[in-house]
This record gives C-alpha cells, structure tokens and sequence, in this order.
C-alpha cells in the first residue's frame, strides 16, 4: 500500500512571486486569466497566470494553452473583445475549456463587428461556458459561430446568441459544418429583433447526436430556428429536451426542419409562434421523428396543443 | 467551550518537495492520481501522489489505496487504459472513489478490448464517476462491466458506456450478479449502435433498491434495454427517474423487462421507440410496478402517451 496524499489541492508560485492554490479535483491541467478591464492586462509570454496580470485576448490566451490536457481559460466580468473579421477569434486548440465569470452583462462579450466577423470553432473537445456572443455591425453580420468540421464533442454551455439590435442582428446565429458529432447546446439563449435573421442554428451537412437542452430562442428567424434538413441523418442525429421556441415576427419562419428520414427526439419542446395552421415540425419532416409531451401554440390567445399530432395507443 | 479549526484545508509536504494544502472537507482519506500521458507516468511506489507524476495505470492505483477510509483516485484528462483480459481493470477495493477528469472525448478512456475482456466491480461502497467504457474489438464485448456479488452501495456518476462502431459493441454494457442492494447510476449515457449488442443493464438474480436517475439511453438492444426479469424481487427493486430511453433499431427490443412481481416505480420515464404498439414494459411484467407522468412514442411521426396504460381514479 502506498500513502497518498490527503488533498487535490497544490501550490505553485507563479511569475511575480504568487503562489497560487489549485485544486486538481476540477482538472489537472493548467489554469488562465483573460481581461481586457484589467491594469496590467497583457497578451505577452508570462502574462495569463493568475487574474491580477491576466491576458488581455481569449484569442491570444487560445494560443497560449496545451491541447487535450485539462487546460481551463477563465474569463473575467465585464471581459469585452472585439471579433472584427472572420476568424478573428478562433477556437482552434483541442480538449481545452473556456469560462466565462460573471452573471447578466457582466459576462464576457464578444462583438462581431464587421458583416464578415465570425467566431470560429476548429478543434474537438471544446468547452464553451457562459459567454455572449452579439452581433454589433449595421446590416447584421452574415454567420455569427462558425463551427468548422472537425469539432467532435463540442459543448456550448450556458452562453448567449444575440443581435444587439433589430439592424445588427446574426443573420444565421450558428453553422455548423457536415460530419460533426456530438454537438450539445446546453442552457443557451439565442434571441433576435423583428429584422432580417434567417435562422438561429444551420447545418451544412450530416451530424449525428446533435443536442439542445434546456435552450430559449426568441426572436424572428425568416427560414427556421434551427434549419436542420441539409442532408439526411437516418442514425442518430437529433434530440431535444425541455427547450422553448419564441418565433413572433411577422416573417417567422418554421421552427425545425429536417430531412424526413432524419432521427429525431423531442422531449418536453414547447413552442410559441403565430404563423397560423403552422406546425412546429412539418408533416413532411417527421418520418423519423418522435415527441414526448411537446406543445405549441400557433396563435395570439391560444393555449398550445400536442405535437406531432398523431399519437397511437399501446396494443401489446 | 473548545472552538473548532475554521478551515477544512490542511496543509502537508509532498515527495520532491512539493507543498500541497489539503481539503479535508471533501475527504479524509488519501489522493491518488492517474495519467497514461504523462510523460513521468509510472506503476511504481512513490508515485501517484500528485499529478506530475502520477500512476500509469487506474488498475495500479487501485492496489495502492486504502479499504474504507474515503480514498480518491483522480484519472487525469486524456488517460487511456486497455483492458484485454476478464477482470483485466478490477475495482476491487471497498470504499474508494474513482473520479475522472475531463470533458468530451479527453474524458479518462476504458477501453474494452478483447470479446471476453470486462472491467470487474467487485467490492463494496464504490464510487465511480466521469470515466468512459468503450468496446474496441470488431466482434463485440460480450459484457462490458461485470459487476460482482458484493457490490453494495456502488454508484456511477456520469458516466459513458458505450461501443465505438456498429460493430465493436458492448453486447452487454453493465452484467449485475445476484443480490446487489443499493446500485445506483446516475447521469450515465448509455450509447450503441444498430448492431448485435442485446442490453444495456442486465441482472443476473435479485437485486434491491436499484436506482436509474438521470439517465440516457440511445441505441438498438435486441433483448431489452434494461433486461432485469432474472429473479422476482418482492420488496423494493427498483426506481428509474428522470430518464430518456429510445431505442430505434428495426432488431430493438422491448425497453424493460421485469418479473410480474417485481415491485418498481417509474417517473417521468420517456421512451421513444419504433416497435409497432409495444409497451414499454410489458403488460405481464408489470403487475407491481407504477408510473408518474412516463411517456412513450413507438411509431415515428407521433407523440407520446402514457405508460402503464391503467389509471384508477381516487
């Protein structure tokens, strides 16, 4: 028998002389600081260690990380960057996590700025958490995360898809490049203005075991929320749980659409839009589609009903 | 009046040199670690002790800990273990957490690589938590996790049993011999593929006060899901809540199977199937079972209904 330690917590000073504590029961890799309201901020080599000299980029704090280790970057309140071309902030490091500290507007703000901004995510095994990511370009930006092909077990945790008004919105909020698996949206918040967005999630191809759970869109997306019926999925390929679905413009489109042979669950999907006579997943989407007590409601004044329409009763 | 320490953290010098600040609050008992990856990485006494340099192996840690007295051995990021052999990873040390450190797919890997190979469970009070189980050989696992007689009290947190490919399952994921009490998973995702495997969990004999909570079934089983009909368990068996099953396979199985007078209680249990006006679970399994607010859906392009198909007014 050997005799461990008693702790998951160890010291290490830090450039400057500070020693910091770590507890390796959250992960043993290493731990970074991002600020941009800090004094003494840096994007340098020996910056990022502790909050008090963070860095002043997460891109640059992306490039400063070990792949696939545990490494976590933390975000501090009121952190805002600025995402001025495509690309411009790049999540190309494998197997890292990225925090964001704060509650309401405190949190982390990254503005796409530019019709061509984008936020880009090229790496498998991200952890994204409790950032806003807000369209401030006039005209509205084209696509606002661009999630490249590539990005297996991607999580988006917590964080906010906006346009910052009804002419700066994200026209598309999220796209997502073919082949990608296991791709979860967990307790995210997608809202757009009565303006020119045309949908909030887009696939470009195949996916399998895409999740969205806990999610909250409102706004007006002119083709769907979540425009998913690029290409046929006839494994795994969707599932849905305890998500709202706000569409309240004039232009709303359709909520979902999929291929008809794409798998699909639904669980506890309730959906508010007032295109009359419209049901949140057409008929001609649902061959492969099954929901559990999803409700929706398709006119001012109306309580929702249960869709997909038709239920059958047990036999055997 | 005697006053108290205010803290929980202690302080103590590690091998090498290295100061570590201990948080008794979380457990008393020692703190392993484990990293394939790590370059120092070794089975060796005198490491292990912190994560620079850990253990090579979970299998190694295991026989360094101490029974009953709340160790924890943390599994670092990215570790990898083969397990080629029956009992190949044996968790046979009672009263020990197993944690794994992670997300995604640099979550600690078990993986399961030959037909006969399994990961055995074989002691009290265990803890396991955020570690993957995968099978890796192209004829399937026949059981994936073998939980032994004696394992009282063991829980699974968060987490993945699951096969890499169609053909490279875990035919059986989780095997729970006879008369366990108290096993709970918790938060775990169960995954396969449209290929042979036949359950996710099944039990050999009896068993009491299983509980499946917060759990996610997705896969084709040509048996059953749960497959539990073994033995007749008259007292509390078992309590599923809060769990999504679907099995959508044109081979898949019923979702669970009981003896008639196995006592059990489902809650919001929600089944998305396509076997043509299945139940769930069978109406001549399910004589001392009762439901709250369980859906199922077994035909694609519907909603669900509820299940048990009784209700009695009051």
């Amino acid at each position: 028998m050997t005799l461990g330690n008693k702790t998951a917590l160890f010291g290490r000073q830090q450039p400057g002389g500070t020693v910091s504590i770590e507890s390796m029961h959250i992960t043993t890799g290493d731990r970074w600081w991002v600020s941009s309201t800090t004094t003494g901020a840096v994007d340098a080599a020996d910056a990022g260690r502790s909050p008090d000299v963070p860095f002043a980029t997460l891109d640059y704090a992306i490039s400063q990380v070990t792949a696939s280790v545990g490494d976590i970057i933390y975000v501090m309140p009121a952190h805002a960057e600025d995402v001025d071309g495509a690309a411009a902030l790049n999540f190309d490091v494998a197997g890292i996590k990225v925090v964001g500290l704060g509650r309401g507007d405190l949190r982390p703000i990254f503005s796409l700025s530019a019709e061509a901004s984008t936020v880009q995510f090229d790496a498998d095994d991200l952890w994204i958490e409790n950032l806003i990511f807000e369209g401030t370009f006039t005209n509205g930006t084209t696509v606002g995360l661009d999630i490249k092909t590539g990005c297996d077990d991607l999580m988006i945790k917590n964080c906010v898809i906006r346009g910052g008004a009804i002419t700066t919105e994200l026209l598309v909020g999220v796209t997502i490049e073919a082949t990608n698996n296991r791709i979860t949206f967990d307790g995210c918040e997608f809202y757009e203005h009565a303006g020119d967005a045309t949908v909030a999630v887009i696939s470009e191809g195949a996916f399998t075991d895409l999740r969205f759970l806990r999610c909250t869109w409102i706004g007006t997306w002119a083709t769907a929320i979540l425009d998913l019926d690029h290409t046929a999925v006839t494994t795994q390929a969707l599932y849905m749980e305890d998500c709202t679905m706000v569409s309240h413009g004039a232009a709303d489109g359709l909520m979902i659409t999929l291929a008809d042979t794409t798998v699909a669950q639904f669980l506890r999907v309730s959906t508010f839009g007032n295109q009359s006579a419209v049901i949140p997943l057409a008929a001609a989407d649902d061959g492969a589609s099954l929901g559990i007590q999803c409700f929706g409601t398709d006119a001012f004044e109306t309580s929702g009903i249960v869709w997909p329409h038709d239920a059958t009763a047990w036999t055997t | 009046m005697d006053h108290a320490t205010k803290t929980s953290h202690f302080s103590r010098k590690q091998p090498g040199g290295m100061f570590a600040i201990e948080d008794q609050g979380t457990s008393t008992g020692d703190r392993f670690f484990v990293g394939s990856t790590v370059t120092a990485a070794a089975d060796s006494v005198g490491a292990g002790r912190n994560p620079e340099l850990p253990f090579a192996t979970l299998e190694y840690a295991i026989g360094q800990t101490t029974a009953d007295q709340g160790d924890i051995i943390y599994v670092m990021p990215a570790h990898v273990e083969d397990v080629a052999t029956a009992g190949g990873l044996d968790i046979d040390k009672a009263g020990i957490s197993i944690i794994g450190l992670g997300w995604g797919d640099i979550r600690p890997k078990i993986q399961i690589s030959a037909t006969d190979a399994t990961v055995s469970v074989d002691a009290d009070d265990l803890w396991i938590e955020n570690l993957i189980f995968e099978g890796t050989i192209d004829t399937g696992v026949v059981i994936g996790v073998d939980v032994k007689t004696g394992c009282d009290d063991l829980t699974f947190k968060s987490c993945v049993f699951r096969g890499t490919t169609t053909a490279m399952e875990l035919l059986i994921a989780v095997n729970i011999a006879a008369t366990n009490d108290r096993i709970t998973f918790d938060g775990c995702e169960f995954i396969e593929h449209v290929g042979t495997a036949s359950a996710a969990i099944v039990t050999e004999g009896a068993f009491t006060n299983m509980v499946v909570k917060n759990c996610y079934f997705n896969g084709t089983w040509s048996a059953a899901t749960l497959d539990l009909d073994a033995a007749a368990v008259t007292t509390q068996a078992l309590y599923v809540a809060d769990c999504s099953m679907t099995s959508h396979g044109a081979a898949d199985g019923i979702v669970f199977t009981l003896d008639d007078t196995t006592v059990a209680q489902f809650m919001r249990v929600n089944t998305f199937c396509v076997e043509d006006d299945q139940l769930p679970l069978a109406t001549a399994d399910s004589g001392a079972s009762l439901g709250v607010e369980c859906y199922g859906t077994d035909a694609y392009g519907t909603h669900g209904i509820l299940w048990p198909t009784v209700a009695a007014a009051w």
